[in-house]
């Protein structure tokens, strides 16, 4: 288990090396890397010059963590992991990686969105985009609340 | 009695303020709800509508709903709905 926030750019091989010796026998890894956007939405006509990442010092790591052991409780996993970035990032720079290794597939596949979906909805982290227009901060999208959503409602359909 | 609660801003909340936090003064039994009333009431009077209908509340670095009755020594940080990933 391991999260962290840092404004360094990340190697997603050595991630995986690491998520791979820490899960000894596993038969999956799958990772997930989010980038920055130049244009923000699809219908965005000035592109994102620099993207500012903001967060919450102390409550990041700890809502991370949280959102990180709910996927261990919820899935049989071998290994996770969870880097976020912060600070001034450029278009196509990667921003955040998860990982999850596990026995077999499924649970890999289906804890990484899990920690995506909760991680852009539950940790404190704000997005501030600048344009040839200016500095703008980013909404939050009523698609993300949704996707969290889901995942409740997967659960109670299981108990 | 009161309390001296200091508040941490983040994101477009800080920046609407032009402070990073500030201390109030409440009475000791003071909720969630009694310190935003104070906040709206005194140095977030002129934050927008729409981004005060919307903040979130963490009391020692967890989101909290509804009235949360607080302590003097409490960790508290109001932000806008967040946006990582």
């Amino acid at each position: 288990m391991s999260v962290r926030v840092q404004e360094e750019d990340f190697l997603l091989q050595q991630e995986v090396d690491a998520v791979r010796a820490e899960a000894g026998d596993a038969g999956a890894v799958v990772t997930f890397t989010g980038l920055v956007r130049e244009f923000h939405q699809s219908d965005d006509t000035q592109s994102v010059s620099c993207l500012m990442l903001e967060h919450y010092p102390g409550m990041t790591e700890k809502a991370l963590a949280e959102i990180e052991a709910q996927a261990r409780k919820r899935w049989p996993l071998l290994a996770t992991r969870i880097v976020h970035r912060v600070g001034a990032m450029s278009a196509q720079e990667q921003i955040v990686l998860v990982a999850a290794a596990s026995a077999h597939r499924h649970a890999a596949f289906e804890a990484a969105q899990f920690m995506m979906d909760y991680l852009k909805s539950r940790a404190p982290f704000w997005k501030k985009q600048t344009t040839s227009e200016g500095e703008r901060w980013i909404d939050s999208r009523e698609s993300d609340e949704a996707a969290i959503s889901r995942w409740q409602t997967l659960k109670s359909e299981s108990l | 009695m009161t309390m001296l609660v200091t508040v941490q801003y983040f994101a477009s909340v800080r920046e609407a303020r032009g402070e990073a936090s500030d201390s109030i003064e409440l009475r000791d039994d003071a909720d969630t709800t009694v310190l935003l009333n104070a906040l709206r009431a005194g140095p977030l009077a002129t934050l927008d509508d729409a981004l005060f209908d919307r903040l979130l509340v963490a009391v020692n670095q967890s989101v909290v709903s509804g009235a949360v009755r607080l302590n003097a020594d409490d960790e508290v940080a109001l932000f806008p709905p967040m946006t990582g990933g």
